[in-house]
């Protein structure tokens, strides 16, 4: 009889010179009757020792925990990223607004505004300084927080 | 008894290699998020170097204005001065200006951390009310109409002709107020140009001939004792020179062929003459004698003489530019297909027992955008798009029944367009910022 190969640990050449037939039993136990009755040392055929799957273990347990604390930092840093980009062009969207538009006075004022997809507050103020305007634009996520972009520019009141 | 190779140490290879994997990937992608925070922290930097730029420039204007101790740094005629924005040491601009050509030019450069961003301008006049009318006539006799008018028409006389809008007669009628202050400041500059040749940063006592790049100092005064002349004759390759120099001869300027010079001022006692296909821009051309411009060629600046004013051949003049001259004999003269875009002013100083015999002549098919400003009188047979001031037309003899005063031969209509930039030379006029580019 022919005894088929498992995981490439024995071969048709092993049984034959272990002087076949052998009396295999199919099933759970197979491997451990083979071996018993081939008398083949145990030692040498196992891939996979207990120490060593626990040393592995224990590698990929000291890298998984920085690497998830990393991951986790990180996913919430490009969160904040993407969220200060956003910001940016907000800030950027609405000072150019405001630029646009000459000869008319704005005061200072709190508004939200939407930038793909998020929602943003808008917190503009206006300090006029002989007919030179300070125009200063905060963009927050939350205005008890600290603004996650801030623009500022002088421009001239008047007819330029 | 067969032994088979050892597979011990099999799970370790495949942890380590597997983490080695796991951490080339983890490694890649906190280089990508941290170099992607490092670009967005900057983009607000960079960004606000832009509007610190833009905020000098508003400084600038604001100095311009009389606002604020102002104390320039005054080199060559450029003025420098470095300011703190927003009490704010981080956020800083270089502002620049300098007088040309009836311009005032600013560079602002703004800084934020590591980055700068630069934004330049000019200043002009801003033409309210100067457009209202297509013409404005001192004289109090007849305005004889040869050609048409399409536009009001503003005199203190009356009007013979066919008139497409409205004729005011108002007997006190009065033209802007040109400042002989500012036309002589501008010309007593470009004139200790010549007369001190101290001020030059290299004099050459030999003629100045161009003909290749590397011909032209690379210095901003360069004073020469004797002619220049910039030429090229190959027609497939032209000769280039940028930068913002001025060369100064007391002797005769001459540019021709396939030349482009950019942001190189000419300042002479003697002729200038621009010809064949030669294109010069964003310059200054002074001279006490005679301006020539002939055969296909095209400018964009300032033409300032004491002399006359030449235009002819195919010559286009563009984007706002002003050609003044206050002489009291020649005549500032556009003739033969020429195009001119901006401001044509004559004003010649008058006094007790002098004879004035200058005006400005805009001959046929001559197209004029913009306005005409003289002292003495416009002969015009052409066509102006924009407005007339002057206190008489001149005619051709062909009008004996006119005594060939107050003819106007050509046409005149209405310019639509509000972005029309006059040189600070008149009085009173509020000042407009345009030319605004970034670097």
């Amino acid at each position: 009889m022919k005894a088929r190969c498992f995981l490439g640990l024995i071969n048709e050449n092993v049984i034959k010179s272990h002087n076949f037939p052998v009396k295999i039993k199919f099933g759970k136990d197979m491997y451990r009757s083979l071996f018993k009755s081939l008398k083949i040392p145990v030692k040498n055929t196992i891939g996979f020792t207990l120490i060593e799957v626990l040393i592995a273990i224990v590698i990929i347990a000291i890298v998984i925990l920085p690497v998830t604390t990393i991951l986790i930092k990180g996913t919430h840093s490009s969160r904040m990223v993407s969220k200060r980009q956003k910001a940016v062009f907000s800030a950027q969207e609405e000072m150019e607004k405001l630029l646009s538009v000459k000869g008319v006075v704005f005061s200072d004022s709190v508004y939200s505004v939407e930038q793909a997809k998020s929602i943003f507050y808008i917190k503009r103020e206006v300090k006029n300084n002989q007919g030179l305007l300070t125009i200063s634009i905060r963009v927050y996520q939350d205005t008890t927080e600290a603004p996650l972009a801030k623009l500022r520019v002088l421009t001239n009141q008047g007819s330029y | 008894m067969t032994k088979f190779p050892s597979r011990e140490g099999y799970a370790l290879i495949l942890a380590i290699m597997l983490v080695f994997i796991v951490m080339l990937l983890i490694i890649s992608w906190v280089t990508f998020i941290k170099n992607r925070s490092r670009r967005i922290i900057h983009l607000e930097d960079s960004v606000q170097a832009f509007y610190n730029a833009e905020s000098g420039l508003a400084k600038a204007l604001w100095y311009l204005a009389g606002n604020g101790d102002v104390n320039f740094e005054v080199k060559n005629g450029v003025r420098t001065r470095t300011d703190t924005l927003f009490d704010n040491a981080g956020s800083i601009a270089n502002i620049k200006t300098r007088e040309h050509g009836f311009f005032t030019e600013i560079i602002s450069e703004g800084k934020q951390g590591r980055f700068t961003e630069t934004v330049k301008a000019r200043i002009g006049c801003s033409n309210q009310g100067i457009f209202t009318n297509t013409c404005n006539i001192l004289s109090p006799g007849i305005l004889h109409i040869r050609g048409s008018v399409e536009g009001n028409i503003e005199t203190r006389g009356v009007v013979d002709g066919n008139v497409k809008g409205e004729v005011i007669q108002n007997p006190s009628l009065v033209f802007p107020a040109i400042s002989y202050g500012a036309i002589s400041s501008g010309m007593a500059q470009y004139r200790s140009f010549i007369e001190n040749p101290a001020q030059a940063d290299t004099e050459l006592f030999s003629p100045l001939v161009v003909d290749d790049k590397k011909d032209i100092p690379h210095k901003n005064i360069i004073y020469v004792n004797d002619v220049v002349l910039i030429e090229n004759d190959d027609y497939s390759n032209p000769l280039t020179i940028e930068g913002s120099s001025i060369i100064v001869s007391p002797d005769e300027i001459q540019i021709s062929g396939n030349v482009r010079l950019s942001g190189i001022d000419l300042v002479t006692y003697g002729r200038i003459l621009i010809t064949d296909d030669c294109i010069v821009k964003d310059a200054v051309l002074y001279s006490e004698s005679e301006i020539e411009l002939r055969k296909d060629a095209k400018f964009a600046g300032t033409i300032l003489t004491k002399g006359g004013i030449k235009v002819c051949e195919n010559v286009s003049i563009l984007q706002n530019s002003v050609l003044l001259s206050n002489t009291d004999r020649s005549q500032i003269e556009l003739d033969d297909r020429s195009y001119i875009n901006g401001t044509i002013v004559l004003c010649p100083k008058v006094g007790l027992g002098k004879t004035v015999t200058s005006h400005i002549v805009v001959g046929q098919n001559v197209k004029v955008k913009g306005l005409l400003y003289s002292t003495t009188g416009v002969r015009l047979k052409g066509s102006v798009t924009g407005t007339i001031f002057t206190p008489t037309f001149i005619g051709e003899p062909a009008y004996p029944d006119t005594l060939n005063l107050n003819v106007l031969e050509g046409d005149v209509t209405v310019l639509n367009e509000k972005d029309f930039i006059l040189p600070q030379i008149f009085s009173g006029m509020s000042r407009k910022l345009f030319s605004w580019e970034k670097e």
